[in-house]
């Protein structure tokens, strides 16, 4: 029997994808997944100059200048003052419900592609929960290091993390600059475009973004049932297609405010842009001729973000220094996915503490520190926790030298 | 005659070896005429010397047109990226000159290519829907076994008795005017 599914990998392998404290842990180091895990916690604070800038920087400097020296300017704006849209996602919140997931479907028209091509891997989620499994990591003494990747025995009593992953508006977005028609390119407030009126359909962009949430529209998804999918379209006509009755009630099944994307076209998360601009253009009209035109925070409610029950996701104006989501980024917990890639990701994730109750009869020595991060500690042989993990923080609390070995000791 | 309504087009000296050809070629050289080629069946090897032919001027306009398109590839792209369309593309900026590199390449190939064809079309006076030489019944042995030399009226220092007499001390094999 083939089992239709869409993650079937369930190992981070030791690395910092979702980064996890237990609360003692994170009491001495709030800020331990910026700054103790993952490559790019040991990158230099002051890097030396770079060979360019992002356009962002670079001429927004320039149209400033030539603005103030002529009074108009050639150079288009590039970046926006009043908005830059960015998400938050609590980790320590989110319960992996998948209602994000469903309201995301349902929202932007996602077509429900069935079982059979789930299995060939083509499922068309922008949004989803990568899961992940986790043992107290035993390596025997003296082994090797890349032991504990080829571990093959189900452990008995796992740790489950799970983490929402759509698409995080890269600043430095890889997929665009492999993209040869330009289809998908930054827009002055931060967001990722999709055109998909110039998208070929080369699918380079999928293959090259390192967080693997573009999807590809393989058929007419939209237009046909699911049991004619291979047919030719050369004698689409002759076909067996929607009873035209059925494809007049799957139209009433769309929002109205999001194209529904035909086959050959790559799709995305988008951050709800049809919300963010229904909300700009409703501040433009209550503005009116004065300037006002900032949304207030608060507005604009992705469809994930309104449907997480839990209230995991937070979005707005990063601008604006008082928004949720600026304070959220501001969270101690707060780290970049594959930062370490240098894409300046618009979504962060706040790191996950777990509270392990000691006075619990099924309380072990080896949850003393949670199972991914003993799996870090293990492949990367870096305590997270530990005097080497800190760059450039002066911690005046350095006395846990307990808690420096206690991934080691749980582990045996 | 009927033919004296009609304009002179050239002498034309017919000769019997390539060894004559080319004493002849350097005389007329030596006498500082401009306008005046020679016709062989086969290419003969000294003859550039023998009639003072310089280097050839297309590589002058293979580089002009070369340059241009270079620099026409260059331009179009910063221009365009820059102030026309600016897209964020990566984050990269929207001008360099790597990433534009493969079109200005290509148009500097292809302007190049044009700059050679149409300097070679320009030098030679080409297209000429015309050429009176070739209605001329001797000059038709130019492709079996005759050597010629045409000095063209249009010559500064042609005249017709001195240059008559000029090419009659080269001993050829018979001097003949060709007539427009």
């Amino acid at each position: 029997m083939e089992i239709a599914c869409t993650q079937d990998h369930g190992s981070m392998e030791g690395r910092p994808i979702i980064r996890e404290a237990n609360i003692q842990q994170f009491r001495k180091h709030p800020d331990f997944a910026a700054s103790s895990m993952g490559i790019d916690s040991h990158f230099p604070h002051d890097l030396p100059s770079k060979v360019y800038n992002h356009p962002y920087e670079s001429y927004e400097k320039k149209a400033e200048e030539k603005q103030k020296k002529d009074g108009t300017t050639l150079y288009p704006i590039i970046k926006s003052s009043v908005h830059q849209w960015a998400m938050t996602i609590d980790l320590n919140a989110c319960t992996g419900c998948n209602a994000c997931v469903v309201s995301c479907q349902s929202e932007n028209n996602i077509p429900i592609v069935g079982k059979d091509q789930v299995r060939r891997g083509r499922e068309m989620h922008w949004l989803r929960i990568d899961r992940y499994f986790s043992a107290p990591v035993t390596v025997p003494e003296g082994s090797d290091k890349g032991k504990i990747r080829s571990e093959k025995n189900l452990p008995a009593d796992p740790q489950v993390s799970v983490q929402p992953m759509a698409c995080v508006h890269c600043e430095n977005a890889p997929c665009e600059s492999v993209c040869p028609v330009n289809a998908t390119v930054h827009d002055e407030e931060g967001l990722n475009l999709m055109v998909y009126n110039r998208c070929v359909g080369t699918r380079y962009c999928s293959n090259n973004c390192p967080y693997k949430v573009r999807r590809f529209n393989f058929f007419d998804y939209n237009l046909r049932p699911l049991d004619s999918l291979y047919d030719s379209p050369v004698m689409l006509d002759k076909l067996p297609r929607r009873p035209t009755d059925e494809f007049e009630i799957a139209k009433l099944v769309r929002n109205p405010d999001v194209s529904v994307r035909m086959r050959g076209v790559m799709e995305k998360c988008t951050y709800c842009i049809q919300r963010i601009e229904g909300a700009k253009i409703a501040q433009k009209i209550k503005a009116g001729a004065s300037d006002a035109v900032e949304v207030p925070d608060g507005v604009v409610r992705t469809a994930c973000l309104d449907a997480c029950p839990a209230e995991a996701i937070t979005f707005g104006n990063k601008l604006d220094p008082n928004s949720a989501v600026s304070k959220s980024i501001k969270n101690p917990r707060n780290y970049s996915v594959l930062g370490y890639l240098e894409t300046r990701a618009r979504t962060t994730y706040l790191a996950r503490v777990r509270n392990p109750n000691p006075e619990m009869p099924d309380y072990q020595e080896s949850l003393k520190s949670p199972y991914t991060t003993q799996e870090y500690f293990k492949t990367n042989a870096e305590d997270p926790f530990g005097h080497h993990g800190h760059h450039g923080d002066n911690h005046s609390d350095h006395g846990h030298g307990a808690d420096d070995n206690h991934a080691k000791e749980g582990s045996h | 005659m009927a033919q004296d309504s009609q304009k002179l087009h050239g002498l034309l000296a017919q000769f019997d070896t390539p060894a004559d050809l080319m004493h002849a070629a350097e005389m007329i050289r030596d006498h500082g005429y401009s306008r005046w080629d020679v016709f062989s069946p086969f290419p003969i090897h000294g003859m550039d010397d023998a009639m003072g032919l310089k280097n050839s001027k297309v590589g002058w306009f293979t580089f002009i047109g070369g340059f241009t398109g270079f620099f026409s590839g260059m331009g179009m792209i910063w221009y365009m990226n820059e102030f026309n369309y600016p897209l964020i593309v990566g984050g990269k900026p929207f001008f360099s000159p790597i990433f534009s590199f493969p079109v200005a390449y290509e148009l500097t190939i292809l302007l190049g290519a044009f700059g050679t064809l149409l300097g070679m079309a320009f030098l030679n006076r080409l297209p000429r829907l015309h050429n009176p030489l070739l209605k001329h019944s001797s000059f038709k042995r130019a492709t079996d076994d005759q050597f010629f030399l045409l000095i063209e009226a249009s010559d500064a220092k042609f005249d017709s008795s001195v240059t008559r007499q000029l090419l009659e001390s080269t001993h050829p094999v018979k001097i003949e005017e060709v007539q427009e």
